[in-house]
């Protein structure tokens, strides 16, 4: 009965103050919402860039350290230290443990992004985040020696539509004055955008390639030597060298004898690194960054529920005379204290929700946008333990914080005599 | 130009990775500090321990005395017979296990305790264990355990690398800790 009381004379009391209680909950919800936001976006972007290469089971690349590797293989930063020879990864090929090579040769670029040449085993096998393939959003994959696929960032930047002819550039670098002018590709497809490096990437054939640096020495396109598309197209093109090969094992269990194999191999210095494991280490590098962040936003929230006790002390003596009335009609001193404990918990509970519902409505809203313009794939989905652990730390401070207001009003009512009365 | 934000984030870290050490050099050897991996498909795990043998025994050189050579033996008895893998209802045996103790080799010494010894030649021996579990359950276990970070006493962190249908990953173990977390 009695804390029924309670609830409905905190509801009535809060009703009353609604205006000035209105602004406490929205400073609250603003500061839930950033503390839940960074923690849900923690998770979505560790999850989307440890997914960033999935299904591979080894990069295979020319000696260099496992982060170096995947920087340059994956993310497309940095530069190779050196290129694995064509008899090596034709070796590969025959060896009975390995299920599938994709070949990635580096080292053009297109306007600033990284120009990969690869084969059709890239659409065939490359998977990123749970197992998807890559796959195009218009056209179709490159069958001439002179097409190329577009990731979707470059052709949203660069507006570019599958017919469309591009000039490569020689070497890598975002301003480049050695371009293959005689060797114009023209755009068949344009990938699906994945949130991930991929979009960020030109494809073309390993044969693209190798014709459009025939006639070239040092760099520079000797007059003369440059091979015409219509001379390319009758024409057989190997490579002598690739950057690196992506791996797919036919067992997984095979992963660590084949790795120890190729970082040992005598034939070639060679670096076998586990995506995945590399990945790992990354993210752990990064993750000082990301402490830091949540950091700063439990302090965002300490300061609004510091907030929300001096603005409730500070009503606390506008609401001498109803406290004065509660007291005079029987309220004892402990009822009046949960006012205020119920008060607190009650605001940061209406907190909470609308942070929710603003947290689900702005992802929904800006999630498509985010995809599209910075490549950041988010999805709206339900909050994982972490997030509703550190959603209910929010009412159970606030109903500490309550507790300051209440104490406060519990000495008060006694030292003005208005103390228990003997029997309640 | 907007670009991935990836780019960005990563272009500093570029410059920290470091080369790995070529096929002729030689391994580095660092007490206090080992390397565990395990791959896993269906129920099958292939282990892979590799540690300096100061971490396993005690001490590197050949056994002077009957207690090293007990050491040894009961080392060996250990790595044999002990699943160094396992899931939280300990439900993995060992199929195979092969131990190898490598004799003094001159290797790169990293004393990784309290002081650097830096590039000296010393003799220096190491373990290395490769055992076939049967492990049932093992692929919906989210989380495994090592006995090796409690029975040795001088290991001091324990580098985790693994492999198979849940995916890839990596992480470090403390002395004392034993859970695998595989989602991390």
């Amino acid at each position: 009965m009695k804390t029924r009381l309670a609830f409905s004379l905190a509801l009535a009391s809060l009703w009353h103050r609604r205006r000035v209680l209105a602004l406490v909950c929205l400073t609250l919800t603003l500061s839930v919402s950033l503390l839940l936001g960074i923690q849900y976006l923690r998770a979505e972007i560790r999850q989307s860039f440890t997914s960033t290469i999935s299904g591979t089971d080894l990069i295979v690349g020319a000696r260099s350290g496992q982060l170096n590797l995947l920087l340059y293989t994956v993310f497309h930063i940095g530069d190779a230290t050196n290129n694995i020879r064509w008899s090596t990864f034709r070796k590969l090929q025959e060896d009975p443990r390995i299920d599938w090579l994709i070949p990635i040769s580096l080292g053009d670029s297109y306007r600033g992004y990284r120009v990969v040449a690869t084969d059709s085993n890239f659409p065939e096998h490359f998977r990123y985040g749970q197992e998807q393939p890559v796959s195009l959003a218009e056209g179709q994959w490159f069958s001439d020696v002179f097409h190329v696929v577009l990731g979707a960032g470059v052709a949203r930047e660069l507006g570019h539509k599958p017919g469309e002819e591009i000039i490569l550039s020689h070497g890598g670098g975002r301003t480049s004055f050695s371009n293959h002018e005689d060797t114009p590709f023209r755009i068949t497809g344009i990938l699906e955008a994945t949130g991930t490096p991929v979009d960020q990437a030109v494809y073309i054939s390993l044969a693209g390639m190798e014709a459009m640096h025939v006639g070239w020495e040092s760099g520079v396109a000797i007059p003369g030597r440059t091979l015409t598309p219509e001379k390319a197209r009758g024409m057989t093109f190997t490579p002598d060298a690739i950057t690196a090969a992506y791996v797919g094992l036919k067992s997984p269990v095979l992963t660590f004898q084949l790795q120890r194999a190729l970082n040992q191999s005598a034939e070639e210095p060679l670096s076998a690194i586990l995506p995945g494991v590399a990945l790992s280490e990354l993210w752990r590098l990064m993750g000082q960054f990301e402490k830091a962040l949540l950091g700063i936003t439990g302090f965002v929230v300490i300061t609004s529920l510091v907030g929300l006790v001096a603005v409730l002390l500070t009503l606390q003596t506008q609401r001498a005379h109803e406290i004065a009335v509660l007291r005079a009609t029987g309220a004892s001193t402990g009822l009046v204290a949960s006012l205020h404990v119920i008060e607190c918990v009650a605001l940061a509970l209406v907190s909470c929700l609308l942070a929710l519902a603003v947290g689900a409505g702005l992802l929904t809203g800006i999630a498509p946008w985010l995809l599209d313009n910075y490549g950041i794939n988010l999805t709206l989905r339900p909050l994982n333990p972490t997030e509703w652990a550190l959603l209910a730390t929010v009412p159970a401070a606030a109903a500490l914080v309550g507790l300051l207001p209440a104490s406060a009003t519990w000495r008060r009512t006694r030292t003005q005599g208005l103390g228990e009365i003997s029997g309640q | 130009m907007k670009r991935s934000g990836y780019r960005l984030l990563l272009l500093p870290l570029s410059l920290l990775a470091g080369a790995a050490a070529a096929s002729e050099n030689p391994g580095a050897h660092q007490h206090g500090h080992a390397e565990l991996s395990f791959a896993v498909d269906g129920n099958k795990v292939e282990v892979m321990f590799v540690s300096p043998a100061y971490n396993v025994v005690g001490f590197e050189h050949e056994a002077r005395t009957e207690a090293h050579t007990r050491a040894l033996k009961e080392a060996n008895d250990w790595f044999t017979g002990t699943p160094l893998i396992d899931t939280p209802d300990s439900t993995c045996t060992v199929i195979s296990s092969e131990v190898h103790h490598s004799g003094a080799e001159q290797e790169q010494h990293h004393e990784g305790n309290e002081h650097d010894h830096g590039d000296h030649g010393g003799g220096h021996s190491a373990y290395e264990v490769i055992q076939t579990l049967e492990c049932p359950g093992v692929q919906d276990a989210s989380t495994l355990t090592t006995p090796l970070t409690t029975r040795l006493e001088r290991l001091e962190h324990l580098d985790v690398q693994w492999a198979g249908a849940m995916a890839q990953g990596a992480t470090r173990l403390e002395h004392g800790e034993q859970a695998i977390e595989l989602g991390q």
